[in-house]
């Protein structure tokens, strides 16, 4: 079974800083979508 | 798109508020994914979700396109019908018959995707000989995802969607509706494959140990929420390889 990371851009995640950083993390981390 | 100081519809999830101040920051998405898109190479992007009947189809079906070439199509689009009278309103789209209409607005976009040239008549949309370049990256187009728990919803899945994204659902909810969902396909001659099925605990805490139960219901992946509020990007982290540690490698086992 796959784990996908739900509701970046929302709140503070939608500056672009927090919006990389999480994109990258949950990439290398191994989450299946984002 | 746009949230209300004040309003009289009833938001599905939760108390029947949104639950978060009005004027939270909510990014367009797809803009967002386009520059997530550029940060990373391999994990699938998904709107969670976006409101389909609140765009123009022919606008909406280039973005989307275009977001998926920018991904090497990695995107899928995660749709829902909307919940939020007044913001309709606001952006001057009927309310009423929205589910229709998005169905609609569906098929045109396959249509705009696949096809060389594509024409439409039908009740919201009326066109003839118009081309759409440049095309999603997989020949069949953009996967699209229903958000929701209604059966109008689930119908949607099982008539014409390519996936579900229950949102508030625990494992033995989950299994409630998948188990409608894989009736609605057989009824539609389609088959359970020809579906993925994604379940958002939301709100709603689970552990490691609820992973079995969510793929025993016949769930194909699980979308967590980050607990809490973290304030900086050193927590930020922490927390995402702490739900690592908790979720993405015992799922990686199962």
């Amino acid at each position: 079974m796959e784990v996908g990371y739900f509701a970046v851009g929302i709140g503070p995640t939608a500056d672009p800083e927090w919006v990389r950083t999480v994109a990258t993390n949950v990439e290398r981390l191994g989450f299946s979508t984002l | 798109m746009v949230l209300l100081d004040e309003y009289r519809s009833k938001y599905p999830y939760s108390s029947g508020k949104f639950p978060a101040p009005p004027d939270i920051p909510i990014a367009d998405p797809f803009t967002t994914l386009a520059y997530a898109a550029a940060c990373t190479t391999k994990i699938r992007l998904a709107t969670g979700i976006c409101l389909v009947p609140e765009h123009n189809p022919l606008v909406l079906g280039k973005t989307v396109a275009t977001v998926d070439r920018l991904s090497g199509g990695r995107f899928i689009l995660g749709v829902g019908v909307g919940w939020l009278a007044e913001e309709f309103a606001a952006l001057g789209v009927p309310f009423e018959r929205r589910g229709q209409r998005t169905r609609e607005y569906i098929e045109v976009m396959r249509k705009l995707w696949t096809e060389r040239s594509s024409s439409h008549q039908g009740e919201f949309v009326d066109f003839r000989n118009v081309l759409s370049y440049a095309k999603p990256i997989n020949a069949k187009g953009v996967p699209v995802w229903f958000g929701g728990e209604s059966n109008p919803a689930l119908r949607r899945v099982a008539e014409y969607g390519d996936g579900w994204i229950g949102f508030n659902l625990l494992p033995e909810e989950a299994a409630e509706k998948i188990k409608r969902i894989e009736e609605l396909l057989k009824a539609n001659g389609r088959k359970r494959s020809d579906v993925k099925l994604a379940v958002s605990p939301y709100t709603k805490a689970i552990k490691t140990d609820d992973l079995k139960r969510y793929r025993d219901a016949g769930v194909d992946e699980i979308a967590l929420l980050a607990s809490g509020r973290p304030t900086t990007e050193h927590d930020m982290i922490a927390g995402l390889e702490h739900m690592a540690r908790e979720f993405v490698e015992p799922a990686a086992k199962l």
